[in-house]
């Protein structure tokens, strides 16, 4: 090593320490928010059900059941331009039927029996989707945390040169710095491709329609729907002519019989009861990472090949590959709490990352009273607040209700630590 | 899921695992040591690819990789040994009650906060500069997009933090107009043909 080099490392290495205790101070708080609420949303196949309480127990439906099924969501709301149907797996054991505007749980025979109502659900699913802002909006700026995440990974490493050196030491009856420096140290490491891959996807899934953006005024003549057409693959031309239901019966027999060796998870009719209506069956491929690969039909339970999502190209199979990653579910239940631990780790990263800054910040004699409060105000309220609202919907409550309380609640905490500081301060002589 | 794999493949982490920590308390164990127990966690990749396909088995191997590897800390941190000075910085530390609330919180906070949406618009150009070269080369639509979508958020990532990280003044602006620049001529050039 050069005598350059060597006097440049030591540098280098401060200079990223503070690079990533800048951004660390900077995205904490609502990173923190993003992380609970994805921890949680790891688990909201379980957390709806148990929300709905009692459902139909479906196995399989039958092709009449799916006929029937079609028919009922479309007299629930005549005027959609889709309807799914969500096929009951071993891990699911119910189905739903579902239009634009309306999700109804159905029958083994394919009538509704009861309309989804998952309130508690649907709040969490928002605030870590779009921390309840308006969609494309909150999109984007999760996006962004997804992206600073990335970052404070890549800061972290530079920041550790002995990433490998100390890679199992664990001072824990050491001083509170070097016991919350190891936690961080370590969790961060030794989870590094979990938090990795869930930043990058999340940042892709987010930032996906801003890039589309670009894309579509440079390839497509700023059609940015036709971005995606060679990925997930394009739909034909409508034709609003009407038309008898489309033979979901028939495709999806064909599926069973011809690709046996995988599992229908949904039934997808775009335009239904239109010459036009395009059937798409999702199956899952049980050795693979991918969501689902689309088979498509025609109105008359034609086959007319698949998207490519399974053996297409590499892109294809990568982008489809992306939601299974972000949310665990590619291995059923232990998959699925392997993830909320990593989950729980990420949080305990995120704690003890601040915890080390405030414990330096007071060594220096530049303490931040205001913000440390502030921080322990928004670590144990969003829990709080979390199973504050959860009750809150068993009494009936929904959004946005539940959004103003979180938020609200979360504020208004955060006043009052940040208050009982400056009291603090002024009494002090 | 084949299970015989499965087992092999967990087996294999444990021993690569178990081969990492023993050289890291042995504080100087031979290289091949340390290769022996890479490969073992590599070996269990592999069997765990066996296990649950090519791409879902690498992730549920990397899964259990990382979840023994906790257990390997835990047991580390329960058996450290007690007699540390507990609180020793707590001594050291001047809590500074009467002076700052804030301190230089909001300086440091809005230098970060401006650098990441500008590194985010370097990136941007950068990663469609990228794409307009990939389509260049005749790459499939699908692919390049893909490979667009993935770039642009590791871009922003890596040059947020070079910026952050870079003292002088040449490496702050070489990480937001380098790289952009010759994108942006890359996209000219594309919209020209």
């Amino acid at each position: 090593m050069t005598d350059l080099a060597i006097q440049s490392k030591p540098s280098r290495v401060k200079q990223a320490l503070s690079a990533h205790s800048a951004m660390g101070v900077a995205i904490s708080a609502v990173l923190y928010i993003i992380c609970l609420s994805g921890t949680l949303s790891v688990f909201k196949d379980e957390i709806s059900l148990f929300e709905q309480g009692r459902v139909p127990v479906v196995t399989a439906l039958s092709g009449d059941a799916l006929m029937t099924a079609a028919d009922a969501g479309m007299q629930a709301e005549p005027d959609s331009a889709h309807l799914f149907i969500h096929m009951p797996t071993a891990a699911k054991p119910y189905a739903l039927v579902q239009t634009d505007n309306t999700e109804n749980f159905i029958t083994p025979e394919g009538e509704i029996s009861a309309a989804r109502h998952q309130p508690w659900s649907d709040f969490l699913i928002d605030l870590h989707y779009y921390l309840h802002l308006p969609k494309s909006f909150g999109m984007l700026i999760v996006a962004m945390f997804g992206v600073f995440l990335f970052a404070m990974s890549v800061s972290g490493v530079l920041a550790h040169p002995k990433i490998f050196k100390d890679a199992f030491a664990f001072r824990r009856t050491k001083s509170e710095q070097i016991k919350q420096v190891d936690l961080h140290n370590r969790l961060s490491v030794w989870t590094m491709p979990f938090h990795l891959s869930n930043s990058l996807t999340g940042a892709m899934i987010g930032l996906a329609t801003l890039s589309a953006l670009a894309v579509a005024t440079m390839d497509y003549d700023g059609d940015t729907g036709a971005v995606f057409g060679p990925v997930f693959g394009t739909e034909p031309p409508v034709n609003e002519a009407p038309a008898s239901m489309a033979r979901i019966d028939l495709a999806m027999s064909q599926v069973t019989e011809n690709f046996g060796h995988t599992r229908p998870v949904y039934a997808i009719l775009h335009d239904p009861n239109t010459q036009g209506q395009y059937l798409q069956i999702m199956a899952e491929h049980p050795r693979r990472l991918i969501y689902a690969e689309k088979y498509n039909f025609n109105g008359a339970g034609e086959f007319l090949g698949t998207v490519g999502s399974s053996d297409g190209e590499i892109g294809q199979q990568v982008a489809d590959s992306v939601y299974k990653i972000h949310f665990g579910a590619f291995g059923g239940l232990p998959v699925k709490i392997a993830f909320g631990v990593f989950g729980v780790c990420l949080l305990f990263i995120i704690t003890a990352g601040m915890k080390i800054y405030f414990i330096k910040q007071a060594a220096k004699g530049k303490a931040v009273p205001a913000i440390q409060r502030a921080w322990q105000a928004i670590v144990w309220g969003a829990p709080v607040l979390l199973a504050i609202t959860f009750l809150m919907t068993r009494v009936g409550f929904a959004m946005p209700m539940l959004q103003w309380v979180f938020w609200g609640g979360l504020a208004l905490y955060v006043c009052v630590q940040i208050l009982r500081v400056k009291r603090v301060n002024i009494s002090t002589p | 899921m084949n299970l015989t794999f499965a087992i092999l493949g967990t087996g294999m982490a444990f021993i690569g695992l178990l081969g990492l920590y023993l050289a890291w308390r042995s504080h100087g164990a031979p290289r091949w040591h340390i290769l022996g127990a890479w490969g073992g966690l590599i070996v269990s990749l592999i069997c765990w690819a066996f296990a649950g396909g090519i791409d879902r088995g690498l992730a549920l191997g990397a899964i259990v990789i990382c979840l023994l590897a906790l257990g390997f800390i835990a047991f580390t941190a329960l058996s450290s040994e007690k007699g540390g000075r507990r609180g020793g910085l707590r001594r050291r530390s001047m809590p500074d009650r009467k002076g700052t609330v804030w301190g230089r919180f909001p300086q440091k906070i809005g230098f970060t906060l401006l650098a990441g949406p500008i590194a985010g618009l370097a990136s941007y150009i950068t990663a469609m500069g990228l794409h307009q070269a990939l389509s260049m080369l005749g790459w499939h639509p699908a692919n390049s997009l893909v490979m667009v979508l993935f770039i642009f958020p590791i871009l922003w990532g890596v040059i947020a933090t070079l910026v952050l990280i870079s003292k002088r003044r040449s490496t702050f602006v070489s990480c937001l107009l380098g790289a952009p620049l010759v994108s942006a001529a890359l996209i000219a050039l594309g919209s020209a043909g």
